[in-house]
């Protein structure tokens, strides 16, 4: 069982920072992912973390203990990394074998610890095959019990499934998520894909540009984006400019004009309001926009509505409802995050259920 | 009006890649087939087309007494220079792949570029360096010549191939706890094998057929058989000079086959794409 | 140490043991050979000099060898070149078993040592060798001498030398995308306009490669002008050794390879930033 901590661990490389005084801790037992776009920083974060960077500032600790100076092979981590984990030369039991012989176990306890790992990862007959006889999700299947038969303290995995395709990284992903459920092995998972993140993590580490923007569980990420980065970043999410008036009392966004509510009284005059798709709603008391398109998505109704203040907003509604093309709607706004710069304000009730459920 | 219609019809165009086919077949099998032809000729009259075949000259050249000195320099020399030249150029040529440091890329063209000057001049100051230090007609020289031929194979060939294996594999050996040592020697080398072993190959053929350096640092008691071909060559008899020429093609027919096979080695495709 | 400066002197530590070699064997040899010739000869004045260099071109043999050289060398090249590419060409843009054929027929002098390959020559042109027999039995009974002169050095040079022109502008075809070449004939090029307009510039760089690379290795060869070719005149790399082991005349040897080092680095100068200006999307 372990605890990770990283405390203000920079990286440059160049002139160039890839990772900016980021401290994070991550609990014992805990699927932590850390998510952003390319060149975030996360991939950077988890090489430093295996041994594979060395950090220009900071520190990484293990239960306490620092870590830094060690180099890998005398690091307790395993990793997973996207491409070219297993060894060509050997088979699928030398790959997983290969650790184990290192530390001196007598073969018969090495080929049953082998079997138990294969199984656990679901190819119990793999044992003899070689990588190329695989294909790309057994390969990395094998990859993962490599990694865990030396039962390391933290489990690295850098975005491991993104070279499969769609439908089997959604598999790929529930079944390490379930793996690391029942083994509670302290994970870090690198992605750079925001559904996969909110599909397994336990806690999300939102990074930009080599600085962390938000720490959170899924829903509160979801619900509370603390940045606008990650609003944008997770879900969808309409962002329209909003003035405040002058007197305070209120703020405009295109049609719409929200109530300040006395304790929220925002510092500038332009804010960055952030409404949620779900968060649109028919109220004939409403302001008018116009239905560009109705996408039919199955289950829910996604629609592309024109107001000539705000742009393109999308909104998402039951499959029953009734929109046409060309047809005027009167929309309310349920609840909104307001963006100041400084600070976020929450307007409106609480956070309404989203129709569109990750399928 | 262009000549397109010629290509446009099929049997003419088929026509021409034939007999071009047929013509370069000519040119490049012609002077190897006449050679064969006369190591197993008694004698050949112009203008027969075929000689009378006899095999006395094998006896000829078998029993001869330089003939065998001159086999066995070769076949000490350049498996000498060889696995010399590998023992010091791959260490180099896995920094040159995996390391940065000051220079790297000068100085890895600087072994292209030794390679940009005639040789003749080379070894004619090179065997004044040797004559200084006392080397000159010692097996020690001649080593030392067949070396610098391979100094090229075995940097730029091993370079390519361990730049091509990628470096998470290494790494995943790394985090599984082993040093770098061990990685090299247990994961590194296996993968590059292919690569090595056909570095190896040219390397050796290179240091094998090596005959001008030789023929000035290991006149006159250390001859290898290409330089002796220089002189079965211009005062012998044509067959005595094509026996000694299949003879001293055996290594290369040898090593073709070899070559053959580790280019089709399963995990030689399957590293580099899994 | 940082762990990037202790890399860095591994890394260099690694590359020692060749590079001694290389200084030692190659770089310092040469350095000591040009000094050589720079110094004056015992009894005269002290100083650097050009002595050797005027008096060795001063003889017409050698400023006529070195001509010689120049001439066989750049028609050779022009040769390797003008089948080499066709043969490249060839093979890039067909399969099937006539390819696959050709493919290996153009390996094998590969694997052919070239002293082999000059007595193969030998007997194959000479004189009442295999080909006069055969245009005899066709009935052509003179023919102009094709062995033991410059015919006989350009011919086998070009033997001995296509294998590594097709593989050098092979691989350079190869880089060239087909995507490339069918747009070019998608907007209505034809064969050869799409060779002169796309190919050619796009390949530009091998071509260079080939062409220095062949140069510098012609222009200083020993082994087949030595075998194959007449007794003059001759191409340097015979005339240097010939002065070095049979006249015992080594400073003139060396201020001869000078000379020849000096024409190939002109040769081998525009191989190198050729090589260094493709290296660097690689390195």
């Amino acid at each position: 069982m372990a605890r990770l901590s990283l405390h203000h661990l920079s990286k440059q490389f160049g002139t160039h920072a890839a990772v900016h005084d980021l401290t994070l801790d991550v609990r014992d037992g805990e699927l932590m992912c850390l998510l952003g776009p390319s060149g975030c920083g996360k991939t950077t974060t988890l090489r430093m973390i295996g041994g594979f960077a060395q950090p220009d500032g900071g520190d990484i600790q293990i239960n306490g203990e620092s870590v830094v100076s060690l180099p890998p092979e005398r690091r307790p981590t395993a990793m997973v990394f996207q491409r070219y984990n297993l060894w060509p030369h050997m088979t699928v039991a030398g790959n997983i074998a290969f650790g184990l012989r290192l530390r001196h176990l007598p073969s018969s306890a090495i080929d049953a610890k082998v079997a138990e790992v294969l199984t656990l990862v679901g190819l119990p007959g793999a044992a003899q095959k070689y990588p190329h006889q695989l294909s790309g999700g057994e390969q990395q299947r094998v990859a993962v019990a490599r990694a865990l038969v030396l039962e390391p303290k933290i489990l690295l995995l850098d975005e491991p499934f993104s070279n499969l395709d769609a439908r089997l990284r959604v598999h790929m992903r529930e079944e390490v998520k379930q793996l690391q459920r029942k083994i509670g092995i302290t994970t870090v998972f690198v992605t750079h894909d925001q559904e996969e993140a909110l599909t397994i993590a336990d806690r999300i580490a939102v990074m930009k540009d080599g600085v962390l923007q938000q720490v959170d569980t899924p829903d509160a990420l979801y619900a509370r984006p603390q940045t606008l980065f990650v609003a944008d970043f997770i879900g969808t999410m309409n962002l329209l400019q909003a003035r405040v008036e002058a007197a305070g009392h209120a703020l405009t966004a295109g049609p719409w004009r929200l109530t300040l509510p006395p304790s929220h009284r925002p510092a500038g005059a332009e804010v960055t309001l952030a409404v949620r798709p779900e968060d649109l709603v028919v109220d004939p008391g409403g302001a008018p926009v116009r239905v560009r398109r109705v996408i039919n998505l199955g289950h829910y109704l996604q629609i592309l509505l024109d107001s000539p203040e705000t742009g393109t907003l999308r909104m998402f509604t039951d499959k029953g409802a009734s929109f046409v093309e060309g047809q005027d709607v009167r929309l309310a706004i349920a609840r909104a995050l307001a963006f100041t710069g400084s600070e976020v304000l929450e307007l409106g009730g609480p956070m309404r259920p989203s129709v569109a459920a990750s399928e | 009006m262009s000549a397109g219609w010629f290509w446009a019809i099929a049997g003419l165009r088929r026509a021409v890649g034939v007999s071009a086919f047929l013509a370069l077949a000519a040119f490049i099998l012609g002077p190897l087939l006449t050679l064969l032809i006369w190591a197993f000729a008694g004698t050949w009259l112009f203008p027969n087309l075929l000689p009378e075949f006899s095999l006395k000259w094998w006896y000829y050249i078998l029993s001869n007494g330089d003939v065998t000195k001159a086999i066995r320099m070769s076949l000490l020399s350049a498996p000498i220079a060889t696995v010399l030249s590998a023992l010091i150029c791959i260490p180099a040529a896995y920094a040159f792949a995996r390391f940065e440091f000051p220079a790297r890329r000068i100085l890895l063209l600087s072994f292209l570029s030794a390679n940009a000057f005639p040789k003749i001049g080379l070894y004619i100051s090179i065997a004044t360096l040797l004559y200084k230090l006392n080397l000159m007609d010692t097996l020690t020289g001649v080593v030392l010549i067949q070396l610098i031929n391979t100094l090229l194979f075995m940097i730029w060939i091993p370079t390519g191939t361990f730049r091509g294996i990628n470096r998470n594999l290494e790494e995943a050996a790394r985090d599984v706890g082993a040093g770098p040592l061990r990685t090299f020697f247990q994961i590194t080398l296996p993968i590059a094998l292919p690569g090595l072993i056909i570095a190896s190959l040219f390397s050796f053929l290179a240091a094998f057929d090596e005959a001008q350096g030789t023929l000035i640092v290991g006149t006159p008691n250390h001859i290898t058989m290409p330089v002796m071909m220089y002189t079965l060559v211009l005062s012998y008899p044509q067959p005595v000079g094509a026996v000694f020429s299949v003879l001293l093609s055996l290594p290369s027919l040898v090593f073709l086959l070899v070559a053959q096979r580790y280019l089709r080695a399963g995990y030689l495709a399957a590293g580099y794409s899994l | 140490m940082t762990g990037s400066r202790r890399e860095g002197a591994l890394g260099l530590l690694l590359v020692l043991p060749p590079l001694l070699v290389l200084v030692f064997l190659i770089i310092l040899p040469a350095i000591t050979a040009v000094v050589d010739t720079l110094t004056p000869p015992a009894g005269a004045a002290p100083g650097p000099t050009l002595a050797h260099y005027s008096q060795v071109l001063a003889t017409r043999v050698v400023r006529s060898d070195i001509g010689f050289s120049i001439v066989v060398t750049v028609i050779s090249v022009a040769a390797v070149f003008c089948l080499s590419y066709p043969l490249a060409l060839y093979l890039r843009f067909n399969q099937g078993r006539l390819p696959g054929l050709l493919a290996i027929l153009f390996t094998i002098p590969l694997f052919v040592p070239v002293v082999i390959a000059s007595f193969a020559m030998i007997t194959f042109l000479v004189n009442h060798g295999l080909v006069s027999t055969i245009l005899y039995r066709l009935g052509v009974q003179r023919f102009p001498p094709l062995m033991y002169n410059a015919t006989g050095i350009v011919l086998t040079e070009v033997w001995a030398s296509l294998p590594f022109a097709v593989l050098i502008l092979g691989a350079g075809l190869q880089a060239i995308d087909d995507a490339l070449i069918d747009s070019a004939r998608d907007v209505g090029a034809g064969r050869l306009r799409t060779f002169v307009s796309i190919i050619l510039p796009l390949n530009t760089t091998p071509t260079m490669i080939t062409l220095t690379l062949l140069f510098i290795s012609i222009f200083g060869s020993f082994t087949i002008p030595y075998l194959v070719g007449g007794n003059a005149p001759q191409m340097l790399g015979v005339t240097m050794t010939n002065y070095l082991t049979q006249y015992f005349r080594r400073e003139d040897a060396v201020t001869m390879a000078v000379i020849a080092f000096a024409i190939a680095s002109v040769v081998g100068a525009v191989y190198v930033i050729s090589v260094s200006r493709r290296e660097r999307g690689v390195l």
